[in-house]
């Protein structure tokens, strides 16, 4: 269960943001993980719920996970494609495909919430 | 989805006096452990340092390996060990006896090391001097391959014992590893387990993987092993 180290780093950061920002707590948070970046995504949702029941920070966070398939590129031909698990080149059916995406494991985007005083005019 | 109806958007809860502000971050998630694991591969690089993660499954031989590693160099090369493991609490003990500095890290219960852990335990080995600095990570063959410690080389072990199927089933840790060790080798005439189509199943998931299929027991199937590592400490030298 490393999803639970990878999820208070998230939280650390979007804090010390939020922190710098005045913001009173965060509406939305969006990460991007891989496929191939050894994260489970249940694991990490289970991991962020169990959090938020501790922080009341992140009381009315909610997380969307953006997946990345992986995509492989052919080392010897250049053939890109999506082929999952071990498979060999479609293009030139030689052995030697390269992870050229689904290894991230980033945090894209937060919403924070500010404090209402900004609110006085629509 | 959100916790109170499992709708798939949640807009409808936000009050609507909410002032909200969106913020582009694109940083990685282990932003923190990144910055402090390139602190420490600057560090071992200016000490003329090359440093292992050893990634394995409990049990998979990380110990043992590294025992019979120091039996074979400790005349030739200075090495000193990391302990990160604490499934074997004795592992520390089992180093020290072999006359070499080692330092225990105590995770707490963690599943991995992180970069910080190191950092600290990186200090508490100044003072010695050594070449070759192997970590042996948590007893884990999934998590810690999340977590850059600012080794130079990574490696992955997996045991004969373990099964044929373990590049297949967790390609990340592969993926992501410079050297994999099949260990135990001397089981293979008990276990079904063909270490050529192993080993070829790793490359084909990451072709750069320098491999070797070693056991303790075989004194000979740890020369190239041996050989590597000299080769590693000349280049840094
Ligand atoms: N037969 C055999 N057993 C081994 C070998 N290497 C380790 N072992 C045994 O496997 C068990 C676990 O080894 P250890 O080095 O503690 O594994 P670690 O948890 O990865 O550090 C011990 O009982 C070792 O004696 C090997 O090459 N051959
Ligand atoms: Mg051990
Ligand atoms: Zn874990
Ligand atoms: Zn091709
Ligand atoms: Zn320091």
């Amino acid at each position: 269960m490393h999803e639970t180290s990878l999820v208070l780093s998230m939280c650390a950061q979007i804090r010390e943001l939020a922190q710098k920002e005045g913001a009173q707590g965060v509406a939305t948070i969006t990460v991007r993980i891989g496929e191939l970046a050894g994260v489970e995504f249940e694991a990490f949702s289970f991991a962020f719920e169990v959090y938020k029941k501790q922080d009341p920070f992140f009381a009315q966070a909610h997380l969307k996970i953006e997946k990345v398939p992986a995509r492989l590129r052919c080392l010897l031909c250049g053939h890109e494609t999506q082929a999952q698990g071990l498979t060999p080149c479609p293009a030139c059916g030689q052995w030697g495909l390269e992870p050229i995406t689904g290894k991230e494991l980033d945090l894209l985007k937060v919403e924070l919430i500010l404090p209402e005083e900004g609110k006085d005019h629509v | 989805m959100c916790d109170h109806c499992g709708c798939e958007t949640h807009q409808h809860h936000e009050p609507q006096e909410q002032k909200l502000k969106e913020i582009e971050l694109e940083k990685s998630i282990l932003a923190a452990n990144e910055q402090v694991a390139q602190k420490n591969r600057e560090h071992f690089r200016n000490k003329g340092i090359v440093v292992f993660n050893l990634i394995s499954a409990p049990g998979s031989g990380k110990t043992s390996l590294l025992e019979a590693t120091i039996e074979a160099l400790k005349d030739e090369i200075p090495i000193a060990v990391i302990e990160g493991d604490p499934e074997t609490e004795r592992d520390a003990e089992r180093i020290r006896a072999k006359g070499v500095p080692v330092v225990q890290i105590t995770t707490g219960g963690a599943c991995h090391l992180d970069a910080q852990m190191v950092h600290r335990a990186f200090h508490q080995l100044e003072g010695q001097d050594f070449r070759l600095l192997f970590i042996e990570n948590v007893g884990n063959l999934v998590c810690p391959s999340s977590f850059d410690l600012g080794e130079d080389i990574r490696v992955v072990l997996v045991s004969v014992p373990e099964g044929p199927d373990k590049p297949v089933k967790y390609p990340a840790s592969f993926i992501k590893a410079d050297v994999f060790c099949v260990t135990k080798a001397d089981l293979l005439p008990y276990f079904d387990f063909d270490p050529e189509e192993v080993v070829r199943n790793a490359k084909r998931l990451n072709p750069k993987l320098r491999t070797f299929v070693l056991s303790v027991k075989e004194p000979e199937s740890l020369k190239e092993w041996i050989n590597f590592l000299k080769e590693m400490a000349a280049q840094r030298a």
